[in-house]
């Protein structure tokens, strides 16, 4: 159990370690953005007034001079500012560490989702619709990988191995955002199956008549999820499983050439049982390892998908804060988003550490 | 393991045996072929006013699909767009719009002819000419005689400006109102007659009312000409606001005649039902209609059926009289609008989708070798350095190395790139910035290998140098997989800049594939089912990406023979 131990408490000091660099680079480049836009914004509100001051004491140089430094420490001190850039930008970053790290981000001016201007509060709900598709679809994804992936590594060279090979080649050489566009010209142009945009579900939801029975709300909440979540989620899924069936398939292919598989085997164990009782408790492991490097490379693309599909999650943040330049948004989701993403890895590491013996046991 | 002819003709060897390592190289022969040539075979023009200029793009029509993919969708046949310039082809335009002199009785007259073909059975959108007209009149006014325009099938759509002065007294009125008519195999159809000139008020009204009418000068045809002299300037006819035009002045001033005619019991104008029934917009896009048809009831009735567009040479006539007339003119440009366009249709501004289409491979491979290039010598430098090094140097390298793997790219990308509006370059660095660690893992544990193979603890011994043990020993073993995982990482550096100019983070003054989803995104196009502004720029990025898998794969088979099955 001691390296068990020393495992879980390696990989928490790694992502600690992440997260206090990530914190520190985040809360820097936007204290370096926020004094300099805060310094020209002085400047420009210095020189405005200083025409009024001019014309009022033309008459007096001296004053001119001392009431013109006057004004320039005002303003200054009105933002926030000392007038010593490096300090400044120093104590700015204080103040955003302290800020991010207790994931208080105050309000902002624009609207998103909800009807709160609460920062905190916006993530909170972006965060939890981007959870429910992103986990939907992953799930999905592992599925038809370890189905398909398994059945491939059986019979290597087969049609169906060299076609999901193939496929997988192809699928990952597209951005997901732009097969979410395909998808909505074929299924919600052409085919007038599904929605366009995804943001209206919780109004459906809300729409639901209060009188209904368990079972029958559950039936239509199911159909309005189903409804707005497909193309999303079938999006996502069509990307992704071609390479996580070829990755899987590889996997197996290795554990099948194992010693312990052909033991099975010899004392005649059937098929189904060698495959998916011994083989498929082997490879866990290193598939639980890819598919935490799949969530790494299928994160970017899934957020720009949901912008295209405006489901309502960090996706559609990221899209509506950079229209309307919401420096203050961005930096706060992406610091959410890097919490939560490294958190996620580091429970699928936990995860790995349960299902391989070999680090259980030292 | 040095390079020499022998190894290099062996690895071709092999490499020829895999068949998608050798569509992968196919494939990367025609997009370097494109990005190369494109000064030929593309129109650089277009390019320069992408984001520049947009009224370069006026003349184009705007969203049409391409124009092969027009007719296999629909029954229809597209009418092709023709836009013909005194700059770009002047002897065609020579013998598209031109100037005759006619006889009109006693008065000058002059005919500006354009001659356009209509190929399709898609109503054009828009139709035009522009010239540089002057003309000078000994009396005034310039009178527009008849406006005809003579169909392929030899009937004719006639309008006759005319202008009824009505005199009361003291009071004079003036209505322009237009002659309109079709001459057909099947004889005449009249739709708006003009009879005043031969009313004669009778009893006592004849003292006080006085009517008279006569050809309506330019000024109430083409609003804003002088009725003198013009002295060369650049006028544009326009079909479709020609049409408006007409159908705004008959329709006011019919409704002005109504009551005059009624009072003084004469009929000055007879005027068919079907144009009574229409509005002004109604009646100016059934005239537009009935330009190009010779069933007039269809062009009136916008439910009564199919148009039947006629296919061929269309004549427009305008015919301008006065005595002592003098008439120049320059053609500039006619212009069809039709309902498709060049290879890969238009985009909402009417900008050639093909062109940005041909030209977006340049910056794709541009921005997908390079970032690759340096991603990966400056990953494989780090991770030989680390794993040669050991010890604590190896350990710090590794946890900045791990910092970075696990950071979300991304957000992070979006973020660096909305707060400091890139260009192309800079987006290059900024995705070597957190791509290089995947590629510095596999060199370390490579070099940590070398490090202890026996004839690099023997050079060692023998006194070599650290950078001797490295160039000549531990790069040499990494190259190979350098090159592989250059083609490897390809593919992720176009998407990533493809993404970043998806949300119009990237580059503002550059043409990339990805801009181009960004303004069909924002024009909803997919919405719209404009798919040829939707499906090829996104084809072309994964065309790309999968040229480089192809040979990336075909690379690793052969240069890491583990893999091999």
């Amino acid at each position: 159990m001691a390296s068990l131990a020393r495992f879980v408490l390696t990989k928490v000091f790694n992502a600690a370690l992440t997260l206090a660099v990530t914190l520190f680079l985040i809360s820097a480049i936007f204290s370096v953005y926020t004094v300099v836009e805060k310094y020209s914004s002085v400047r420009e509100q210095y020189i405005l007034a200083l025409r009024t001051l001019e014309t009022r004491y033309a008459h007096n140089p001296e004053l001119l001079e001392e009431k013109r430094q006057q004004l320039w420490d005002n303003l200054l001190s009105q933002n926030g500012l000392t007038g010593n850039f490096t300090f400044d930008i120093i104590n700015w970053t204080k103040i955003l560490l302290i800020r991010n790290l207790t994931f208080d981000f105050g309000t902002t001016k624009y609207s998103y989702i909800g009807n709160t201007k609460d920062v905190g509060e916006i993530l909170l709900i972006a965060l939890k619709n981007t959870a429910i598709l992103f986990l939907t679809a992953t799930l999905i994804t592992f599925l038809i990988g370890i189905i398909l992936g398994f059945q491939m590594a059986r019979k290597p060279g087969s049609v169906l191995d060299r076609a999901v090979s193939v496929f997988g080649m192809i699928s990952w050489s597209m951005p997901t955002w732009w097969v979410a566009i395909i998808m909505l010209l074929v299924f919600s142009f052409y085919l007038d199956l599904f929605p366009s945009q995804a943001m209206y579900v919780y109004y459906d939801l809300s729409k639901l008549p209060q009188d209904l029975g368990l079972f029958e709300r559950i039936i239509a909440q199911a159909k309005i999820w189903l409804y707005y979540m497909t193309l999303p989620v079938a999006t996502i899924v069509l990307v992704s499983f071609g390479g996580a069936s070829y990755l899987i398939r590889n996997i197996v292919l290795g554990v099948l050439q194992e010693d312990f598989v052909m033991t099975a085997r010899a004392r005649g164990l059937p098929e189904r049982r060698v495959v998916y009782g011994h083989v498929l408790r082997a490879s866990s492991p290193p598939i639980v390892t890819y598919l935490a490097l799949s969530i790494v490379g299928a994160f970017g693309g899934a957020i720009i998908t949901e912008a295209v599909f405006g489901w309502p999650g960090m996706g559609l943040i990221y899209w509506v804060a950079i229209q309307q330049f919401d420096a203050p948004m961005l930096v706060a989701s992406t610091w959410v988003l890097t919490v939560m993403f490294i958190v996620t890895i580091l429970i699928l590491d936990f995860i790995y550490s349960l299902l391989d013996p070999r680090v259980r046991v030292g | 393991m040095s390079v020499t002819v022998e190894s290099v003709r062996s690895f071709w060897h092999e490499y020829r045996r895999s068949k998608i390592g050798l569509a992968g190289l196919f494939l990367l022969g025609v997009l370097v072929l494109v990005a190369v040539t494109f000064p030929v075979i593309g129109d650089s023009e277009v390019i320069k006013y992408w984001y520049g200029d947009l009224t370069y793009f006026q003349d184009y029509p705007r969203a049409v699909p391409p124009c092969w993919a027009a007719g296999l969708l629909s029954d229809k046949e597209p009418t092709s767009t023709i836009v013909v310039r005194s700059d770009t082809d002047p002897q065609k335009l020579a013998s598209m719009l031109y100037l005759e002199e006619v006889e009109r009785g006693e008065l000058e007259g002059y005919a500006i002819v354009a001659v356009f073909p209509i190929d399709g059975d898609e109503l054009p959108a828009d139709l035009y000419m522009s010239m540089n007209l002057g003309y000078e009149v000994e009396e005034p006014p310039v009178a527009v005689d008849e406006i005809r325009i003579e169909k392929p099938d030899g009937s004719a759509l006639v309008v006759k400006p005319r202008t009824i002065i009505i005199k009361l007294g003291a009071l004079t009125q003036r209505y322009t109102v237009s002659e309109i008519y079709f001459e057909g195999p099947d004889g005449r159809v009249d739709l708006v007659t003009v009879k005043a000139g031969e009313v004669e008020p009778k009893g006592p009204l004849a003292r006080v009312l006085q009517i008279e009418e006569k050809p309506a000068s330019i000024s109430e045809v083409f609003l804003g000409y002088p009725e003198k002299k013009l002295e060369g300037a650049v006028i544009n006819v326009n079909l479709r606001s020609m049409a408006q035009s007409i159908a705004t002045k008959t329709i006011n001033s019919l409704q002005a005649l109504k009551l005059i005619q009624r009072q003084f019991k004469l009929e000055l104008v007879e005027v068919d039902e079907r144009v009574l029934d229409a509005g002004i917009a109604r009646l100016a896009t059934s005239l537009y209609n009935s330009i190009f048809t010779s069933n007039i009831d269809a062009a009136f009735n916008p439910e009564g059926g199919s148009l039947n567009i006629l296919k061929g040479d269309y004549k427009l006539t305008i015919i301008l009289a006065g005595s002592g007339l003098k008439v120049e003119m320059e053609p500039l440009k006619v212009v069809v609008k039709g309902s498709c366009y060049g290879l890969m249709g238009t985009d909402a501004n009417g900008r050639d989708l093909w062109q940005a289409l041909l030209y977006g491979t340049r910056w794709a491979l541009i921005v997908g070798l390079l970032t690759s290039a340096i991603t990966v010598v400056v990953g494989s430098f780090y991770g030989v350095v680390a794993g040669y090094a050991g010890g604590i140097v190896d350990e710090v390298l590794l946890r900045i190395a791990q910092i970075v793997y696990s950071l979300p790219v991304l957000p992070f990308l979006i973020l660096l790139s909305a707060l400091i509006k890139p260009s192309i370059w800079i987006i290059i660095i900024l995705i070597v910035l957190f791509s290089w660690p995947g590629i510095s893992f596999v060199t370390r544990s490579m070099a940590l290998q070398i490090k202890s193979e026996p004839y690099v603890e023997a050079a060692i011994a023998s006194g070599a140098g650290t950078l001797r043990i490295l160039v000549l020993y531990v790069f040499p073993q990494v190259l190979p997989y350098m090159f592989a995982s250059m083609a490897l990482s390809v593919p992720s550096a176009v998407i990533a800049e493809a993404s970043l100019s998806f949300l119009n983070l990237g580059d503002p003054n550059l043409v990339t594939w990805g801009k181009l989803l960004y303004d069909a995104q924002n024009a909803q196009a997919a919405l719209k089912g404009y798919w040829w502004w939707v499906i090829p720029p996104g084809l072309g990025i994964a065309v790309v990406g999968m040229t480089f898998i192809f040979i990336g794969n075909a690379l690793d088979a052969i240069l890491n023979p583990k893999l091999k099955r």
